[in-house]
């Protein structure tokens, strides 16, 4: 069973220089924004977690399920960075079609063939039988270490601190290395990103409206809604709109702040020898583009 | 033959109250003019009744009543009403127009208009061919905009309205003043609040609007830094001295229906609360409801932190 790693962090933290350099070692598998796209950008937790058993045709539908928030982003083209698959020009998948969660990033970071790879882990993983989803995520990321010939995987997926308690419930044997940046420069990095921004709105007019606006269509409340946030509901999405809208900082620094308090509640709960602390200041040499 | 009365937005708020308190109050036949939904106009009047008898203290029995004497029209006001004299026996004493839109966000205008005054046009058109005696259109104290001071229980003449919904409604009224073909008695409540002793609301306006939105405000902060708000309170830039105008939907109605059965003239009337709270206490009230600990009022808004300015740009 090949050794398994997770970096953590609240996002904009520098993770991403860690698992790019973790990429070049022969032994490392790195996995890259994994569950960052199967819980949709962390909006869908629970649904990427299942408590029931599930068979292997079902966890297939998690890890390749075509999601509305990340898939939105491509179509109109406010994707965020981290998506490696080309959408713009894949007959396969791209923006009109959607791109599967595991082929945003994950595989592409991992070969240029990856839609052949997506082919060959649809047949592995749809073959399996009923189990927990703590089985079929040990399964799926024992196949791919195996199938690179790597003795660690690493699981890398921005702003990962929100998943953290599933990750330890579902990985317990797991080692944890959590990436700490000034909060503040997360922030305003945050604020630069996409990602973090579609999360705010959603974040918003969930509550407003009582439901996800991706995850279903009651529109009882909408009269509730503000103004300016009519056009981040799918049925009216506005790329334009979106980029104008501006979450200011401090709203990026309450979210830092409530990732980084309830991360550690967790991490307080893992064991010492199965975790580590790094401080992004203290990595050498950074480069300008994890700024 | 008993009276005959007809009355729009009798599913609403104050409309519901109104009905049960003509039923009580009077042996009148009611025409309620309601859009169907979900439902046919009828069972959704009627349902709406029921809960609203339900939840306040009046008898069980008067859904009795309910059933009797009152007969749904399906109607809606952004379509053509005057044509639904025909379906109206003749002999319309009086004429209650409560239907309203209570919205007030400024992509809702076109539609805040359409109800709020051309409704009101075409009300008062419907009233004029069934002949009525009388209009009563339940107006909102909130016609006084941004006027401070004394406000009298008189035409509007120059207002600064905060809102559509505000400025729909002096248009409205001015429509109502314009007209010499009938009574008309004008009612302007304050803030309508649920049931005085069973508390019983059935809509989020006003300042269950204001409850709703601290509620989601409060969520939205959750998601974000989970403990924040109960840790830490909210400042707001208010006076807390200020008294607020809150006055119990039943108290309307109550006061509405017996005014209407006496022979007052054209005239308007603030149905307003002689015993109020003030803002502070009010707030207080409210935080404490959904679990906030009360807003720190602050002298001026340069005290304020973003998440001060956010929650208070509503």
């Amino acid at each position: 069973m090949p050794n398994e790693i997770f970096v953590i962090g609240t996002g904009r933290c520098g993770s991403t220089l860690i698992s790019n350099i973790l990429n070049h070692h022969p032994d490392v598998l790195s996995l890259s924004e994994f569950f960052t796209f199967v819980t949709d950008l962390g909006t869908l937790i629970p649904q990427a977690f299942p408590a029931i058993q599930i068979n292997g045709a079902q966890f297939w539908q998690i890890v390749s399920g075509i999601y509305a928030k990340q898939n939105i982003m491509l179509a109109h083209d406010i994707a965020m960075k981290e998506v490696l698959y080309p959408f713009k020009t894949d007959v396969r998948f791209n923006a009109s079609t959607g791109v599967p969660a595991i082929l945003q990033t994950t595989l592409p970071h991992l070969t240029p063939k990856y839609d052949a790879l997506f082919d060959q882990i649809h047949t592995v993983i749809t073959a399996r039988g009923m189990a927990t989803a703590e089985a079929h995520y040990h399964a799926l990321f024992g196949w791919l270490a195996a199938h690179f010939g790597k003795s660690i995987w690493v699981e890398r997926s921005g702003g990962s601190l929100r998943v953290i308690e599933r990750l330890y419930q579902h990985f317990p044997n797991a080692k944890f290395l959590h990436i700490v940046r000034d909060g503040r420069d997360c922030a305003l990095s945050m604020q630069r990103h996409n990602g973090f921004k579609m999360v705010l709105l959603v974040f918003q007019i969930t509550e407003i409206l009582g439901i996800d606006p991706y995850e279903s269509d009651d529109r009882s409340w909408q009269d509730d809604l503000p103004d300016e946030l009519i056009s981040f509901l799918p049925e009216s999405f506005s790329g334009k709109d979106f980029l104008a809208y501006d979450v200011p900082p401090s709203l990026y620094g309450h979210y830092w702040s409530g990732e980084i308090m309830a991360g550690l509640d967790v991490l307080d709960r893992i064991p010492a020898a199965q975790q580590l602390t790094l401080q992004y200041e203290s990595i050498p040499n950074r480069h300008p583009q994890y700024h | 033959m008993s009276e005959k009365i007809v009355i729009t937005g009798g599913t609403g708020f104050v409309g519901t109250h109104l009905i049960l308190e003509l039923l009580e109050q009077s042996d009148a036949e009611l025409f309620c003019l309601v859009r169907a939904k979900n439902t046919s106009a009828e069972q959704r009047l009627h349902q709406q009744l029921a809960e609203v008898i339900q939840g306040s203290d009046y008898a069980p029995e008067l859904i009795n009543q309910v059933k009797k004497r009152c007969h749904a029209i399906e109607a809606d006001l952004q379509g053509d009403i005057t044509s639904l004299a025909t379906f109206i026996p003749s002999g319309v004493s009086q004429f209650w127009h409560c239907a309203a839109s209570l919205n007030y966000e400024e992509r809702f205008a076109a539609e805040i208009y359409d109800i709020n005054v051309e409704g009101t046009r075409k009300a008062l058109a419907l009233a004029r061919a069934l002949n009525v005696d009388c209009l009563n259109y339940v107006s909102t104290a909130y016609v006084a905009g941004r006027n401070t001071g004394v406000i009298l229980e008189s035409p509007m003449a120059e207002v600064q309205s905060s809102n559509v919904y505000e400025s729909s409604k002096v248009e409205a009224e001015q429509l109502i003043y314009a007209q010499q073909d009938m009574k008309y008695r004008i009612f302007r409540p304050s803030i309508v609040i649920g049931h005085s002793r069973t508390y019983h609301a059935i809509n989020f306006s006003g300042m269950y609007g204001f409850l709703r939105r601290l509620i989601q405000f409060k969520g939205m902060m959750a998601r974000v830094q989970r403990g924040y708000l109960e840790r830490e309170s909210i400042r707001m830039n208010v006076d807390p001295d200020v008294p607020i105008n809150l006055v119990p939907v039943d108290k309307v109605a109550k006061q509405a229906v017996a005014i209407a059965r006496s022979d007052s003239s054209n005239t308007i009337f603030h149905l307003t609360n002689r015993t109020v709270p003030t803002v502070g206490e009010a707030l207080e009230v409210l935080f404490s409801t959904v679990g906030l600990p009360p807003p720190k009022i602050v002298q001026d808004t340069t005290q304020y932190a973003w998440i001060d300015e956010k929650f208070n740009e509503k």
